[in-house]
């Protein structure tokens, strides 16, 4: 049933499901998890006033539904680019439920920057680190369950080009908007 | 309970005493919204400055000035900082390094290969070859529009709308503002579907395959050194390339370049002398026996854009623009992916172009009707004339000031009766001369009108001096194309 | 005023700009060396020496004090393909230009290695490649001897819970 999930107190869009945005870097694969995400609903729009484009789709886990909205790359909440803007006007105007921040083992150390300004926010994160086949090939191993116990907040491995992880993910979704106790995810 | 970061001090005294100022509610926290007033956020200044009391704000922007007294350093590069060593700190907790796994990808080659100019340049010619020439151009333009042009629309569609519209619609006038030679539907409905549509979708779907793999960077890296001397930096290779596709959305995606003389200069460029797909897919075709005239249209179109370039940045004043960039690796596109985007690209087209289409078939029914156009072609005559092209392809750039492709298509019809030479002088000038409406009515909405007409008054006169020159030199040297 | 011209960054300089950098060296008006000021790069005033005798005396040629820290300091556009170095300055206080080296992870403490000078600087930082400049590139020096401080481990960050 539509809504059945939502469980935090945020405000409900248009449609009345509550909002996952996916935010992240450039090319760490947010529209590959978008996609599988959401399924053939989605709209594409330029943001009010600018050229940058924004997806919007329909996400489904389980009895679950939610609006999931993938934004242009960003960097730091402090941006640079159009693009960085956007991202972050949108996280402001939008009042997420959730915020999933996608990023990629081999840039950890610069991106963990954003995490943690989201978290200095005060926003509902969950850590997706992708193309994790990529990194192991580069010899990169990742202790995610640290990373979650250090963070404090849920963090899955995926690599969403092979679909790997993404049920993981919708679990971790579900968990966050329901409100229950946060499992710490990992594989 | 999620981590939270403690900066030094001095900073830390600054957010708090911030945050006790800061009385309205926000998205937000107030930790976040102090820390982006310390880095002089100006949208956040905004925010803060209409939400909350006047004399607090004032309060707040002295806190900022005070903390920053105390750095050498801009307070944005230091919270950057110290939040950069917490987070390398914490990546070193949790990511560990192996052995390598050893010897490179083919991807990890073909990325070193791409970046380095001896070989790089020669695989940008192989990209720009298969993707730009032969699916475009001979795939796209070629076999798809000779398809949709020649069979649908000639076979079937527009005898059927011509017998229709001859039986159903009592009035001569109107009759030839749905069908005939300038219909709505014969002329704008036909280009739009039949020559548009398959060669800018053929264009999205070439470009959305290279955006995807993570080409994009490599190349605006490879070309930032000659886009410096034009008063670009690389990034504005991804306008430029969009240009070959559609110039209007090329003159959007402009704004995404940093300063303000950057935009313009590329709104100029585009404007001049980056031919789109449709337009380049007519003048391919038109060309394509003849290899020679191929090369001195192509170089005489490099040439323009690169002395045109070189010209503005030097008389428009302004810093040198910088480049920076990651660039990511090289990696197979995700089928997926590249299908929506070119479809996002083509809905976007139909949307915003398409409209001006009908309208500019309406201009022409118009200018047909009244006799405007007589006029105008009289006057254009002798332009044409000067520059060693036939008074009959007067038509040709009337047609091309209503849409770049109708005026390539028309002289596509006449190719018979042109010599090489003609055909060259021709496509250049044609290529050089004003804007499609649409493009226009984006630089007008992008750039402003003082830019634009500026714009455009210099590109009327130069398309024609240019084209005059090189028929000239084409003259002088007896180059036989 | 007769200039020098440093060997290894190209700065022109005085012979009084560089006397700053000699300041508390009791050998600094007989040791016949002068450091550039930019670079700190260590060159003879005379006699002549060819480049590939003047590399093999960095550093310890000038007894009883020890290698001057700054001898392994150079603008990173002094290094070759290949050359691998640790930030240690960023030689401007332009809130823009330190905005775009920070959004690539420019920082101090970052060790990078040039992989290509030519169109634009191509550096990797860890397993990342990133994109400059010539311009960007100049605002920074590196320590070619220098482990990296940033690079996981060694720094102590006070973290708090919240």
């Amino acid at each position: 049933m539509a809504g059945s999930c939502h469980g935090s107190p945020g405000e409900v869009g248009p449609t009345g499901l509550p909002k996952v945005v996916l935010v992240g870097a450039p090319n760490v694969g947010k529209s590959v998890l978008f996609n599988l995400l959401t399924g053939a609903y989605v709209t594409v729009s330029n943001y009010p006033g600018t050229t940058v484009e924004v997806s919007r789709g329909r996400g489904r886990a389980g009895e679950c539904e939610f609006e999931v909205i993938d934004t242009p790359g960003m960097y730091s909440l402090l941006g640079i680019s159009e693009e960085e803007q956007v991202s972050r006007r949108l996280l402001w105007q939008e009042r997420p439920d959730l915020v999933v921040h996608v990023m990629e083992a081999r840039a950890m150390d610069r991106s963990l920057s954003l995490t943690l300004q989201l978290l200095e926010a005060g926003l509902t994160v969950i850590l997706v680190v992708n193309i994790l086949d990529e990194a192991r090939r580069l010899g990169l191993e990742v202790d995610l369950e640290k990373l979650s116990r250090r963070l404090g907040i849920p963090v899955v491995g995926t690599a969403a080009v092979r679909g790997q992880g993404v049920d993981l993910l919708k679990k971790a979704i579900v968990e966050r908007l329901t409100g229950r106790p946060a499992e710490r995810v990992a594989v | 309970m999620s981590l939270q970061i403690t900066y030094e001090a001095p900073l830390e005294e600054a957010v708090a005493r911030i945050c006790e100022l800061l009385q309205g509610r926000y998205p937000f926290s107030k930790r976040a919204v102090a820390l982006l007033l310390l880095q002089g956020d100006a949208e956040m200044q905004a925010e803060v400055a209409a939400t909350e009391e006047s004399k607090s704000y004032e309060l707040v922007q002295e806190i900022v000035r005070q903390t920053q007294a105390g750095y050498q350093r801009p307070l944005n590069f230091v919270i950057a900082q110290w939040r950069q060593q917490a987070t390398a700190d914490l990546a070193a907790d949790v990511v560990g390094q192996q052995a390598q796994s050893p010897g490179r990808s083919l991807a990890d080659w073909l990325g070193w290969l791409t970046m380095w100019p001896v070989t790089g340049i020669p695989i940008l010619a192989v990209v720009l070859y298969f993707g730009l020439y032969q699916f475009v151009g001979v795939f796209g333009a070629g076999t798809v529009v000779d398809f949709l042009e020649a069979t649908l629309f000639a076979g079937y569609i527009n005898p059927w709308v011509n017998s229709t519209v001859q039986i159903h619609v009592p009035w001569m006038v109107l009759q030839s503002l749905i069908a005939g030679d300038y219909g709505i539907i014969t002329l704008g409905v036909r280009y739009a579907v039949a020559i548009i549509l398959p060669i800018v979708g053929s264009f999205f779907l070439v470009f959305s395959v290279i955006e995807d793999s993570g080409y994009l960077p490599r190349l605006a890296m490879l070309v930032d050194w000659l886009f410096k001397r034009i008063g670009l930096n690389g990034r504005a290779v991804i306008p430029m390339a969009l240009g070959f596709g559609c110039d209007t959305m090329a003159t959007l995606v402009s704004r995404t370049l940093e300063t303000r003389r950057e935009k313009l200069i590329a709104t100029l460029l585009l404007a001049l002398a980056i031919p789109c797909s449709a337009q380049l897919g007519v003048i391919l075709a038109l060309l394509s026996g003849r290899p020679t005239a191929m090369a001195l249209w192509a170089g005489f179109l490099l040439l323009v854009f690169l002395l045109v370039g070189y010209l503005t940045s030097r008389l428009l004043p302004g810093s040198r623009p910088s480049f920076y960039l990651e660039l990511p690796p090289l990696r197979l596109p995700q089928w997926r992916n590249v299908l929506a985007k070119t479809l996002i690209r083509m809905q976007w087209y139909f949307i915003e172009v398409f409209p001006l289409f009908v309208l500019a078939s309406v201009l022409l029914w118009a200018g047909q009707i009244t006799g405007a156009f007589g006029v105008i072609i009289s006057w254009l005559t002798p332009v044409v004339e000067w520059i060693g092209l036939p008074g009959e392809t007067a038509r040709v750039f009337l047609f091309g000031f209503f849409r770049r492709d109708y005026g390539a298509a028309g002289l596509y019809d006449m190719a018979g009766t042109l010599t090489g030479q003609q055909l060259v002088v021709a496509a250049a000038t044609l290529t050089l001369f004003v804007p499609c409406i649409a493009q226009f009515s984006m630089m007008l909405k992008e750039r402003g009108w003082k830019a634009t007409l500026a714009i455009v008054v210099f590109i009327f006169p130069f398309a024609f001096v240019a084209g005059y020159v090189l028929n000239l030199a084409l003259t002088w040297l007896g180059v036989a194309a | 005023m007769k200039r020098e011209k440093c060997p290894f960054c190209g700065y022109e300089f005085t012979a009084e700009e560089a006397a700053s950098g000699c300041r508390g060296c009791s050998l600094s008006s007989s040791c016949g060396h002068t450091c550039c000021p930019k670079c700190g790069y260590e060159l003879a005033l005379r006699p002549w020496q060819p480049p590939w005798r003047r590399r093999g005396r960095r550093g310890g040629t000038r007894p009883g004090i020890g290698v001057p820290e700054s001898t392994s300091m150079r603008p990173l556009t002094s290094l070759p393909v290949g050359g691998t170095g640790v930030i240690a300055q960023i030689g401007s206080n332009e809130a823009g230009v330190l905005q775009k080296l920070a959004s690539l992870g420019l920082f101090p403490g970052r060790q990078v290695k040039v992989v290509q000078k030519f169109p634009a600087y191509v550096l990797q930082i860890g397993h990342i490649l990133v994109a400059i400049d010539k311009d960007l590139a100049a605002h920074l020096e590196v320590d070619i001897d220098k482990g990296p401080a940033l690079d996981y481990k060694n720094k102590e960050t006070k973290m708090g819970g919240g």
